[in-house]
């Protein structure tokens, strides 16, 4: 059963390049980022990491030494975007699928073994331009139409381990895999150019590279939660498939950090704050100096209340605000996103049953602007998990 | 307990709204249509207009595909535009041996001594595709010739294997007038000659119906197409003289000849007719296009051809007026196949049609009022396989090309355009997608 579920959930990591999310500034560099956060974090508008109580994302591989129970995760993230660029607009929807983790605890090493697949960079994006070209019979319209479909995740095997009561460190190796075929397509009228066909040139990518991580999580006190994470990439390749032009491009990916902290302000609210960085100016040989925005920043946090009580249940409330830079640039300027969060925590089986069943929803309005282009957007994310002995 | 479950029903509630909300979500519509500089490919569309000798050569004009037997309908003219001459020859079965007829007991019985005393030709025609200007008038007369209907023409009776003979007078000469008859169009589609004895008895032996009768239009200036050429008699049965019987006589064959015949053409490309013309080519087109200076001003020559960047192939004629007499007055269909062994022209087979219709649509002002007219065949998808034919390993593409009638015979009006050595012979129209490669970045 427990085998059966593992291949099933490695089966999907081929959708989750292609399934995923929306914005035209994923035209830029190599695509939208995606945080692979779970619902909790997003609500609390946090990095992700030193959150209080055990979570299974790869952005804390350390969190995961705290699970008790073979537990997998999912999470699904909707989301609605208006884009407004240079005086006109646009109204895109989809949903991305930004994490899947499966957490196995051996009791007898002190640890919890994991795998996560995630959405690195969301590369599906799709734009039309009505232009006039000029033919020896006078103006004909043209429609030109680019496609980018596709984008890069992240498959990474990991081991949480429990270093005392206090402490917890985390490792994970993995490879980025995925794929993206852009495609450009010009349409002519048929109605001023009889028997005209599109005109189509294009071609796919496969990607691959390594990637490792390295975090911990440590308890110095017991209101006190400090969390990080190193995420290392190495070089990025991109690989044409036979029948694409050129050969393999490298991306330089930046290692990105990640610091957490949680910290009990009553026996029933916590503050949660983060921050991660990443350099992208290594980058710059490969993408160009114009098209990476150089050092990104993200800061976040939120409150956590543990809400109502129902028997051994509860549905903490979250609420919380982030402000992240972005980074490739789009006309010159680094796009940045700030976001509104909340949500809500649905605690479905009482602890002392040995399950583990519970949905994390998470609302985030947002808003993201660069040089003319500005997108405001409402995103959900829905994490479900589910555990048992 | 009351308050959990209502607790336990909202939650059910707000998941249940919750997961169809994001699924809504899971319809993508992920394009945007904004103007602004978004697409990271530049790409230029160019028109390249090859004259006829830059593209193709070797044309000729094959005639004598199809009989006008083959036609639903037979041409009778007479100096028609000066200059067209047709007639329509018929023959019948012999006459009916017996009837059934109700004697003056009210008894039906087969009557085997039948006496015909006279009889009616009734000819209808299409009053839509008839050119006259008013009333005429027809006569019939009874041929004095056996003839072939496959092969007879306005020279000659028969010409089959082992068998050739001449009208004694061209065009189907001479015969025993029968009858005459005005046919007024405005009071109906037929025109009927009444038959006498004398009449009705040169078609009553196996020899004489078998020979048939030839129509003509009497007046000049005029062309019919008739429709149906119908023969009764009347008869006075033995069984009961007091009464007339009329019994239809079962058509044999019939056909049309006319005059002249034209001979194949110079400088000019003909398609149809009857026997239908055929115009025949060979494509020779240019790996690498260094001209015309238009194209050249707005990329890069000399420039390779590929078949990703051609997105429009058409062939491009100029209709010119046919000899008189034979102007379409209905739209004809063109089609244009490849010829699989010119070495056995004419009657080399031919490959499926290069076109998606019917055929390209030729209205009949195109080659009249409108004469000059450019119609355009489009033969994209065949100049991508003739361009990739150097790059794809077995493939190979014929390169003779027939321009023919798609229904051959269709009428005995053809469709004329203008020839290679004309200012404005056929072109070859393309229009090419010029476009930097699709990187990954």
């Amino acid at each position: 059963m427990k085998r059966a579920l593992f291949l099933a959930l490695l089966g999907l990591t081929s959708v989750f390049s292609s399934v995923s999310g929306q914005s035209l500034l994923g035209s830029q560099g190599l695509g939208m980022p995606v945080d692979p956060m779970d619902a909790r974090a997003r609500a609390l508008g946090t990095v992700g990491v030193g959150l209080f109580g055990p979570s299974l994302t790869p952005v804390d591989i350390a969190a995961a030494a705290r699970i008790y129970l073979p537990t997998a995760q999912i999470t699904l993230q909707p989301q609605w975007v208006d884009v407004s660029f240079a005086d006109q607009s646009a109204t895109t929807q989809g949903t991305r699928f930004p994490q899947l983790g499966l957490a196995y605890p051996v009791p007898s090493l002190n640890g919890t073994a994991v795998l996560h697949i995630s959405s690195f960079f969301d590369q599906r994006w799709e734009v039309q331009q009505a232009s006039t070209q000029d033919l020896d019979g006078g103006p004909v319209s043209v429609t030109d139409v680019f496609k980018s479909d596709g984008g890069i995740s992240t498959v990474r095997f990991g081991w949480a381990h429990r270093l005392g009561d206090d402490l917890s460190i985390g490792v994970g190796v993995g490879s980025r895999v995925g794929s993206v075929t852009r495609r450009f397509t010009r349409l002519v009228n048929t109605e001023e150019v009889l028997g005209v066909a599109p005109f189509g040139i294009g071609g796919t990518w496969q990607y691959s590279g390594l990637t490792a991580a390295l975090g911990f999580q440590w308890d110095p006190i017991r209101a006190l939660r400090l969390g990080g994470t190193v995420d290392w990439s190495g070089e990025l390749k991109a690989d044409p498939e036979t029948g694409t032009e050129g050969g393999s491009v490298r991306f330089e990916i930046p290692t990105e950090f990640r610091l957490g902290a949680s910290g009990i302000l009553t026996p029933r609210l916590a503050l949660l704050v983060g921050m991660s960085f990443s350099d992208w100016k290594a980058s710059n040989e490969f993408l160009g100096s114009e098209a990476v925005a150089g050092s990104v920043w993200s800061f976040g946090g939120g409150l956590e209340w543990a809400g109502p009580q129902m028997g051994a249940r509860n549905f903490p409330i979250r609420i919380g605000a982030r402000k992240s830079n972005l980074p490739f640039t789009f006309e010159g300027e680094n796009p940045t996103e700030n976001v509104l969060t909340g949500g809500i925590g649905l605690n479905l089986v009482p602890p002392q049953t040995g399950l583990v069943g519970a949905i994390d929803v998470a609302f985030e309005k947002g808003s993201r602007d660069a040089g003319s282009l500005s997108e405001s957007f409402w995103r959900a994310s829905l994490t479900f998990r589910v555990g048992s002995f | 307990m009351h308050m959990q479950n209502r607790v336990h029903r909202t939650a059910l509630v707000g998941l249940i709204a919750l997961v169809s909300w994001t699924i809504s979500a899971c319809q993508e519509e992920i394009v945007t249509n904004l103007e602004g500089d978004l697409i990271p490919v530049e790409a230029v569309t160019v028109e390249v207009v090859l004259p006829f000798h830059e593209f193709a050569g070797n044309l000729e004009a094959w005639g004598g595909y199809g009989r006008p037997f083959e036609l639903e309908t037979d041409v009778v003219a007479t100096a028609f535009e000066g200059n067209l001459d047709a007639r329509v020859l018929n023959s019948w079965f012999p006459y009916p041996h017996s009837a059934e007829v109700r004697d003056s007991l009210g008894l039906v019985r087969v009557d085997t001594l039948l006496t015909f005393v006279g009889g009616r030709l009734v000819a209808r025609f299409d009053t839509l595709s008839s050119i006259l200007d008013e009333s005429l008038e027809l006569s019939v007369g009874a041929l004095s010739k056996d003839w072939d209907f496959v092969s007879a023409n306005w020279g000659v009776a028969v010409d089959t294997v082992g068998e050739f003979q001449e009208w004694t007078e061209e065009g189907a000469g001479p015969v025993t007038p029968v009858a005459t008859a005005f046919w007024e169009p405005s009071q109906g589609d037929s025109v009927v000659f009444d038959l006498d004895s004398a009449g009705v008895a040169l078609w009553a032996d196996t020899t004489g119906a078998r020979m048939g009768a030839r129509l003509d239009a009497i007046t000049e200036g005029v062309r019919l197409d008739l429709v149906n050429l119908d023969l009764w008699l009347v008869t006075r049965p033995s069984v009961n003289p007091d009464t007339l019987v009329e019994l239809e006589v079962r058509n044999r064959t019939r056909t049309f000849i006319y005059h002249p015949e034209l001979a194949p053409p110079d400088d000019e490309i003909r398609v149809g007719g009857v026997p239908a013309w055929r115009s025949v080519f060979v494509i020779n087109l240019p790996e690498v296009l260094d001209g015309p200076e238009s194209l050249c001003l707005k990329v890069q020559c000399p420039l390779t051809l590929t078949p990703e960047s051609l997105i429009s192939a058409s062939l491009v004629l100029t209709t010119r007026t046919p000899p008189a007499g034979f102007l379409p007055t209905d739209s004809l269909f063109m089609d244009v196949r490849p010829v699989l062994e010119p070495s056995r022209l004419p009657k080399s087979p031919l490959g499926s049609s290069l076109l998606v219709t019917l055929g390209a649509l030729l209205p009949p002002a195109k080659f009249g009022e409108e004469v000059g007219s450019e119609i355009e065949v489009q033969l994209g998808p065949y100049v991508q396989n003739l361009i990739s034919e150097s790059s794809i390993p077995g493939l190979d593409v014929p390169r003779t090309l027939a321009l023919l009638s798609s229904f051959e015979p269709s009428s005995l009006s053809f469709a004329s355009f203008e020839g290679p050595d004309s200012p404005s012979g056929p072109e070859l129209r393309l229009v090419l997608t010029l476009a930097e490669d699709v990187l990954i970045r």
